[in-house]
């Protein structure tokens, strides 16, 4: 896929996502890793887009310095599933799904409303 | 005997000689290795901050441009900083696009009134303001992929 058009996509989802045109609820759908080379670590958020289900969560992945020694990197992973949560397509990452991720926490957390309400 | 024994006294001193002039290069090695990543991670940080606060500006009216333009600033003092650390070490093609790409974006005017009008100079706007920031991203995540791919061989 054009990796311009996908970075177009996750920008104009920020913005919505901002201006509460797009909504994303937490999801208890934790997704699966089988093998030890990554391991989830936040929360999950869902929300439909055009009739499809969008999942955006936070996990882990091991980055090799030699054969035994790694770090754990911390990366984004924005999927379409089907109503099963089975992965239908994986939006490849780029740094912007950490933006995404943190604009999305936010609307989710309603966290500006109630600074909004405790200011009046 | 004497001068046998002065003889592999003297043997051993040069061997050692050497081998702490090879250990004392290792760790100068690994000290530029370790300030480098340091260095290279601060940046990418950097930018990444830049990135956040373009996307708060996006959707922010009040002050938006001159706000902007100042990330914009900041972003190729950044990306200028960086290059001069990697230089010789990566490939800098990527980082001289971006930058170039940057540059562009941000001489645009904010205000573009007489003279500028008539010569049909381009005013600095919300699609300038996007490219800037999908261009941003971009250029951290090659970053990201730089310093995991360069883990151990950078420098």
């Amino acid at each position: 896929m054009d990796e311009n058009k996908v970075s177009k996509f996750i920008l104009e989802l920020i913005k919505r996502t901002k201006m509460k045109d797009v909504i994303w609820s937490t999801s208890d759908r934790v997704p699966i890793f089988p093998d030890g080379g990554e391991r989830y670590t936040d929360l999950v958020y869902t929300s439909e887009l055009n009739g499809k289900i969008f999942r955006i969560y936070k996990y882990q992945i091991k980055v090799f310095r030699d054969e035994y020694e790694y770090e754990w990197s911390e990366r984004i992973k924005f999927e379409n599933v089907d109503s099963l949560f089975n992965v239908v397509y994986e939006i490849p990452y780029q740094y912007s799904l950490f933006n995404l991720y943190e604009t999305v926490r936010e609307q989710t957390s309603g966290i500006e409303d109630l600074i909004d309400d405790f200011l009046k | 005997m004497a001068n046998w024994l002065e003889v592999i006294g003297f043997i051993f001193s040069v061997a050692t000689f050497f081998v702490v002039l090879f250990v004392d290069k290792k760790i100068v090695h690994f000290n530029k290795r370790h300030l480098l990543k340091t260095r290279i991670d601060e940046h990418i940080e950097d930018l990444k901050q830049i990135s956040i606060k373009t996307t708060h500006l996006l959707t922010d009216d009040s002050q938006r441009k001159t706000l902007l333009r100042a990330e914009i600033t900041k972003s190729e003092n950044q990306l200028k900083s960086l290059k001069k650390i990697i230089s010789g070490k990566v490939d800098l093609s990527e980082t001289k696009t971006c930058l170039r790409k940057i540059t562009k974006i941000g001489s645009r005017s904010v205000n573009v009134s007489g003279f500028k009008k008539i010569f049909n100079v381009k005013e600095f706007d919300q699609s300038d303001a996007e490219e800037f920031y999908i261009i941003l991203t971009g250029y951290i995540t090659y970053l990201e992929n730089l310093r995991k791919d360069n883990l151990n061989t950078m420098i």
